[in-house]
C-alpha cells in the first residue's frame, strides 16, 4: 500500500543569478512498511527533501501526499496537527526537550493532542529501545546514543505513518550508530513502520531496502 | 619579560569595532538600555537631592531662623564669652524696638514689630530664612527695611528704594511719629502674620536701645551639637539672675531622622535602578552574545585566549557606554533643568505665590560624577557573565550552543505528565534558579518600590493635613489674649445660615488651681526635673504653691463636646467614664508629653474662676494628647503647671454662667461650602470688633497645596519614573525568556506542538511569573509597607498612611497583562520563518 506521494518538488532560494535550486523536480512514492534510505553528498539537498516530505518546510511548488491527505493544502496549526499524528522525526541532534524526562519527552505528541499515552505500547517501546530504567532521566544526563533512542521512542509513541531521520546516528560513534540503526531496522519489521532515512554514508544505507541517490536537487536513480 | 605576552591590543581592537558595526540593532538596544539607566540614576539623584535641600530651606523658612539658643538682655562681657565658646558658630544680637501703629486696607490694627540685627544676625541667621531681598540691610538712622507683609499691611503696592514712609510707631520711650526711607524689602515665612520693620544701628545708637536693656543675643551651634553646645553655654557663661539660655529646635539639625530616612529611600531606589539596569543590559548583551557565540568559538579555533575574548566584549560595552552614558547624563540634566522647573511654575499658581518649600533644582556635579561612576559600574557587573560565557565557550561546543540547560540539579524527576501544557510552563518558570530569581526580583521590586513612594507621598497629603489641622469646614476664632466675645447674635445669626450643618462651640476660662501639695505632688516633680538647673523638690514645691496661691499661675479651662471624648475611647484602651465627664464630675488634662501628667490621673483637682475663690472639685479622668482635640497654639502657653483642662458644658456652666466663646467650628452641608463661605464673610463684615481669625478650609487646602507644589512635582516624577522602569523592565525579562529559548521552541514544533499551544505555554509562563510575583507583593511586600507606614508619622505628624489599595490592584493587573501579553507577541514576532529554518540556527 502506497503511504507517501512526492509530485514534482521544487525548492528554489534567491532569484537570477543567484538562484538556488535545492529540489529540482523530484517524485517519489514510498510504500507501508518500507525502510527506504537517501543518500546524498552534502548540500545536495537530501535535508531540504526530507524536511518537504514531513510538512516541515513548503515546497516553491509541487505536492506531497500521506495517507491521502495533501499536507499543503493545510493551515500552519492544522499541518502541524497532522504532522504530530502522522510523522514521527528524528533529528540529528536529538532535539529533545529539556525541561522533560525521558518518559515525558516520549509522549509529549501524544499528551500535546490531549490524548491518554498508550501505557502498554508506551512500555513495550520503551523495552524495545532499553529505555526502561532511564524513565526518569533528564536529557542532559543520558549520552547521545540513549538521546537518539529516547528520540526514536517518541517519533514511534504516534504509530505514525511514516517516520522521517535525518543522520539519526551523524554525532554517534561507530559503535553507537550500529546498535540505533540495528534498533531502527527492527522496529520497522516489528511494527510494519514505514522509516525514511537521511544519510551521506553508504555503509549506513546499505541497512535500508530500499536506497535512492539525490545530487544537486535530482533523483539520479532508484 | 614574560614570554607569553604580546601586544594584540591593536587586533583586539579592530575586531571589537568591526563587530560593534556589524551588529547595528544590538547596539541600539545597548545604547538605549544604557542611556535610560543612566538617565534614570541621574534623574532621581539630582531630584532627589534637590528634594533634601528643598525641605531644608523650608524648615528653615518656617522657624524664621537658623539660630537655635538664645539669651536675653546679654551683658558685653557675655557676647565674648559666648563667642569663645568653640561649638558656637556665630552669636547675633536682635534688638526689639516695638511695633508699628497703622490701620490695614480692611480697617484693622496692622500687626508690625519693629527691629534691629547686627551684622551677623541678619547675615548668617536671618538671610538663609528669607528670600526675594531688593535693596539692602538700613545703614543710615532713618533707613528701614519692610517684610512683604508690612508692606501689604501698610497698603504699598509698588514699593521703591528709597521712598520715604511716614509711619506711627510705639516703643518703650512713647508713640512716635516720623518719615523713614525705605531701603529694601524682603519675603519672609514664618508660620504667624506678623510683618518686620528692620531698622539701622545708628537709630539704635542715638535712640538709646541696646542689647543689654532689649536684646536678645542668638546663637546658632554646630549642626547636630545643640545639646552639648548648651551644656557648654551653660557651664562657660557666667549668667545673672533670671538669665536663661533658651533653646529651640534647630531646623538644621533636624529631621536627622526624616533625612536618614529620605537618604535611605533614595539609595533604595538607586540600587534598584542599578538592578534594572543591571538586567536590561544585562539581557542585550547576553542575546547578543549567544547569537555570537560560534563567532567566539571561531576566534577562539583560530586561536584567540580567553582572556582576550572576555576583553573583546567588554571594549564592545566600553565603546556603547561611551556613547549611551553622556547621553543620559545630558538627558536628566535636561529634565532637571528644564522639565521640571517648567513643571513647576506650570503647577504652581501665577509663580509669585509665598512658597514656603522652593521649587529649585540644584546642579551638584558630584551627582552627575556619582551617576556617571554607578552606571559604569551597572555596565561593569552586567557584561561580566556574558564576556565569561564567551570567552569560556569551547570551539566544538559553540557549534551546538543554544545557551540552553534544563537547570535541574536533579537529574530525574519522576512524574509523568510533563507534556501537559500548564505543567510544562509551570517548569519553565524555574528552570534557571538565578534567572527565576532575578526576574521575580526585578518584577517585585518595581512594583513594591512604586508602591511605596506613591502611597509614601500620598500619606503626606492635602487630606491628611486637614483632618489634622482643619477637620472642619469653619473655624472662627477669637486671637489671645482672649478677652473679646462673639456677640450672642453673631452666633445665632451664623446658626441660621441656609446649607449649615452642625455647628460646635468651645467656650474657655481663666481658673485658679488649688494649690494643695499632696494632689499636685506628681506635677511639682516634674517642674523640678525639667528646671534642671538644681532647685531642690522642696525649693520648688514652695515657689510652685506660692505661684498658684497669688494667681500668677493658673490653668485654662476649655469646654468641649462629648463627641472628643467619644472618638478618644475608641481609639484607645483606658476609656474615660463619659457619663461622668458629662455631669461634670470628670476633667481630661492636655497635652500628654510624658511629664507627670499619667500620675495625676483619678486625683481630685479644685479649680476656681480667676480670682474668685469659688473652687470646685472635679477628678482627672483622663488624659488628651494633641490629636484628641486640638486646641489652637496661643492658648495654655501661660506659665502654668497644665497646659490645658478640658470639661464638659455642664462643669463650665457650675464655674461660670457666661464663659467667653472662643472657638466655633461649622460643618456645611457637602458641596454647600462655597454658599456657606460666601454667607459667612457677608456677616464678617458687619462685625465690629476685629480680633477674631477665620479660617476657611478651601483657604487652608490651597495654601497647603501651593506650599507643597514642589514636593508633589518631584516626587510624583521619581514615582513615574520608577514605574517606567518597573515596566520596562517587566517586559524586559518576558522577551529575554521567550527570545533566547527561540530555538527550544522550534524543536516544540517540529514534534507536533501547534503555534497555538506554544502560545498557551507562553501565556501560562507569563501568568506564573504574574501570581508568583502577585504572591511576593501581598506577603514580603505587605511587610514592607506596613514597615513604611510606621514611619511615615516620623516625617510629619499629620501624615496618615493609607494602604494603597487600588494602586495595588491596577499595578496587578498592568503586571499580568505584560506577563501574558508580551511572551506570545515576542513569539509571533520570531517565528516568522519556517521551522526548519529555526532549527537550522541550531543545526548548522
Amino acid at each position: 500500500m502506497r503511504i507517501l506521494t512526492a509530485e514534482n518538488l521544487y525548492k528554489i532560494y534567491g532569484k537570477g543569478e543567484s538562484e538556488v535550486r535545492a529540489l529540482d523536480g523530484v517524485s517519489l512514492a514510498i510504500e507501508e512498511g518500507e525502510f527506504l534510505a537517501v543518500v546524498g553528498t552534502s548540500g545536495s539537498g537530501k535535508s531540504t527533501l526530507l524536511n518537504m516530505l514531513g510538512g516541515l518546510d513548503r515546497p516553491t511548488s509541487g505536492s506531497v501526499t500521506v495517507r491521502g491527505k495533501r499536507l499543503f493544502k493545510m493551515k500552519d496549526d492544522s499541518l502541524t496537527i497532522f504532522r504530530r499524528r502522522n510523522i514521527g522525526f528524528v533529528f540529528q541532534n536529538y532535539n529533545l526537550v529539556p525541561v522533560l524526562n525521558v518518559y515525558e519527552n516520549i509522549v509529549l505528541p501524544i499528551e500535546l493532542d490531549g490524548i491518554k499515552p498508550d501505557d502498554t505500547y508506551i512500555r513495550i517501546i520503551m523495552d524495545m529501545l532499553k529505555l526502561t530504567d532511564k524513565k526518569h532521566s533528564m536529557p542532559g544526563n543520558l549520552s547521545g546514543g540513549q538521546q537518539q533512542r529516547v528520540a526514536i521512542a517518541r517519533a514511534l509513541s504516534t504509530k505514525p505513518a511514516i517516520i522521517l531521520a535525518d543522520e539519526p546516528t551523524g554525532n554517534l560513534d561507530s559503535k553507537t550508530t550500529q546498535e540505533v540503526l540495528l534498533l531502527l531496522r527492527a522496529t520497522s519489521k516489528k511494527f510494519h513502520q514505514t522509516i525514511v532515512m537521511i544519510t551521506h554514508n553508504e555503509e549506513i544505507a546499505q541497512m535500508a531496502d530500499r536506497i535512492i541517490r539525490i545530487e544537486d536537487g535530482k533523483v539520479v536513480n532508484r | 619579560m614574560d614570554p607569553m605576552r604580546n601586544n594584540n591590543s591593536p587586533v583586539i581592537k579592530r575586531i571589537a569595532k568591526r563587530s560593534l558595526a556589524a551588529n547595528r540593532t544590538r547596539n541600539i538596544f545597548a545604547i538605549c538600555a544604557i542611556i535610560l539607566t543612566t538617565f534614570m540614576l541621574s534623574s532621581v539623584f539630582s531630584i532627589g537631592s534637590s528634594l533634601l535641600q528643598n525641605m531644608k530651606t523650608m524648615q528653615i523658612r518656617a522657624m524664621g531662623t537658623t539660630a537655635s539658643v538664645f539669651l536675653k538682655n546679654p551683658s558685653e562681657s557675655q557676647i565674648e564669652q559666648v563667642k569663645k565658646q568653640d561649638l558656637v558658630q556665630a552669636a547675633g544680637m536682635e534688638i526689639a524696638v516695638g511695633s508699628i501703629k497703622a490701620k490695614t486696607a480692611s480697617e484693622k490694627d496692622a500687626q508690625i514689630a519693629m527691629a534691629y540685627y547686627d551684622d551677623t544676625q541678619w547675615r548668617e541667621h536671618y538671610q538663609p530664612a528669607i528670600s526675594h531681598i531688593n535693596g539692602e540691610y538700613p545703614r543710615t538712622y532713618d533707613k528701614i527695611m519692610l517684610s512683604e507683609r508690612a508692606l501689604k499691611q501698610l497698603d504699598i503696592q509698588a514699593p521703591k528704594i528709597n521712598q520715604t514712609i511716614r509711619l506711627t510707631y510705639v516703643t518703650r520711650l512713647g508713640t512716635k511719629t516720623s518719615d523713614f526711607r525705605l531701603s529694601g524689602w524682603y519675603r519672609n515665612y514664618t508660620p504667624a502674620d506678623t510683618g518686620m520693620a528692620l531698622l539701622s544701628k545708628d537709630y539704635c545708637l542715638s535712640e538709646g536701645f541696646t542689647g543689654q536693656k532689649d536684646g536678645r543675643l542668638s546663637i546658632s551651634c554646630a549642626p547636630g551639637d545643640r545639646l552639648d553646645c548648651q551644656e557648654q553655654l551653660n557651664r562657660n557663661v557666667s549668667l545673672q539672675k533670671g538669665q536663661t539660655f533658651q533653646s529651640s529646635y534647630d531646623p538644621r539639625e533636624g529631621n536627622s531622622t526624616d533625612t536618614l530616612y529620605i537618604a535611605a529611600t533614595l539609595i533604595g531606589i538607586a540600587l534598584f535602578i542599578v538592578l534594572s539596569g543591571y538586567l536590561l543590559i544585562y539581557n542585550v548583551l547576553y542575546i547578543s552574545v549567544t547569537k555570537d557565540i560560534r563567532f567566539y568559538g571561531m576566534l577562539k579555533t583560530i586561536g584567540a585566549a580567553p582572556k582576550q575574548i572576555k576583553k573583546l566584549v567588554r571594549s564592545q560595552i566600553f565603546r556603547l557606554s561611551a556613547i549611551g552614558i553622556p547621553i543620559g547624563i545630558l538627558l536628566a540634566a535636561a529634565a532637571s533643568f528644564i522639565v521640571v522647573p517648567f513643571a513647576l511654575t506650570l503647577f504652581s499658581d501665577s509663580g509669585s505665590s509665598a512658597e514656603i518649600m522652593p521649587g529649585d533644582v540644584s546642579f551638584n556635579p558630584w551627582i552627575f560624577i556619582a551617576t556617571m561612576l554607578f552606571s559604569l559600574l551597572t555596565v561593569i557587573i552586567s557584561c561580566r557573565k556574558p564576556a565569561k560565557i564567551a570567552g569560556n565557550v569551547s570551539p566544538v561546543e559553540a557549534l551546538k550552543y543554544t545557551g540552553l540547560s534544563s537547570g535541574r540539579k536533579s537529574a530525574k524527576r519522576k512524574s509523568t505528565s510533563g507534556g501537559n501544557v500548564r505543567r510544562m510552563a509551570f517548569h519553565n518558570v524555574f528552570r534557571g534558579k538565578k534567572r527565576s530569581a532575578l526576574v521575580f526580583a526585578s518584577l517585585f521590586m518595581g512594583t513594591i518600590t512604586f508602591l511605596g513612594v506613591t502611597s509614601f507621598i500620598d500619606s503626606l497629603g492635602v487630606d491628611q493635613y486637614l483632618e489634622r489641622y482643619m477637620p472642619n469646614d469653619f473655624r472662627i476664632t477669637s486671637i489671645p489674649p482672649i478677652n473679646h466675645k462673639f456677640d450672642e447674635q453673631y452666633i445665632a445669626s451664623l446658626s441660621k445660615i441656609d446649607g449649615v450643618d452642625s455647628m460646635e462651640t468651645i467656650s474657655t476660662l481663666n481658673c485658679d488651681i488649688d494649690p494643695d501639695e499632696k494632689t499636685l505632688e506628681p506635677l511639682f516633680r516634674s517642674e523640678t526635673i525639667k528646671s534642671d538647673d538644681g532647685t531642690s523638690y522642696e525649693d520648688m514645691a514652695e515657689n510652685l504653691k506660692l505661684a498658684l496661691a497669688e494667681g500668677q499661675m493658673g490653668v485654662w479651662i476649655f469646654s468641649i463636646d462629648d463627641h472628643y471624648v467619644e472618638d478618644y475611647n475608641k481609639s484607645h484602651e483606658n476609656k474615660i467614664d463619659l457619663a461622668a465627664f458629662r455631669q461634670g464630675k470628670l476633667a481630661i488634662l492636655g497635652y500628654d508629653d510624658g511629664s507627670g501628667y499619667g500620675d495625676m490621673l483619678g486625683r481630685s483637682i479644685k479649680l476656681s474662676p480667676k480670682g474668685q475663690g469659688k473652687y470646685r472639685t472635679v477628678k482627672v479622668g483622663g488624659i488628651f494628647d494633641h490629636e484628641d482635640c486640638l486646641i489652637p497654639s496661643g492658648y495654655g502657653q501661660m506659665a502654668g503647671l497644665m497646659d490645658l483642662v478640658f470639661v464638659s458644658d455642664a462643669f463650665m456652666k457650675k464655674m461660670s454662667p457666661d464663659p467667653v466663646i472662643y472657638n466655633i467650628t461649622i460643618n456645611a452641608d457637602s458641596g454647600r461650602e462655597p454658599y456657606v463661605e460666601q454667607q459667612i464673610q457677608k456677616l464678617n463684615s458687619t462685625l465690629v470688633d476685629t480680633s477674631f481669625e477665620f479660617h476657611f478650609k478651601s483657604d487652608i487646602r490651597e495654601s497647603f497645596l501651593s506650599g507643597m507644589t514642589s514636593m508633589r512635582i518631584l516626587g510624583g516624577g521619581i514615582s513615574i519614573m520608577l514605574l517606567i522602569i518597573g515596566v520596562l523592565n517587566f517586559i524586559n525579562v518576558m522577551l529575554t525568556s521567550v527570545y533566547t529559548r527561540r530555538q527550544e521552541l522550534a524543536v516544540m514544533e517540529s514534534v507536533g506542538m501547534t503555534k497555538r499551544q506554544i502560545k498557551n505555554m507562553l501565556t501560562w509562563e507569563g501568568g506564573y511569573y504574574a501570581l508568583i510575583t502577585t504572591g511576593l507583593i501581598l506577603t514580603v511586600g505587605n511587610g514592607l509597607l506596613w514597615l513604611m507606614s510606621r514611619s511615615v508619622t516620623g516625617i510629619a505628624d499629620y501624615a496618615v498612611y493609607h494602604y494603597p489599595i487600588l494602586l495595588l490592584i491596577l499595578l496587578v493587573q498592568l503586571l499580568f497583562i505584560i506577563c501574558l501579553l508580551v511572551p506570545r507577541i515576542v513569539f509571533r514576532a520570531t517565528s516568522k520563518e519556517s521551522v526548519t529554518e529555526r532549527l537550522h540556527q541550531i543545526d548548522s
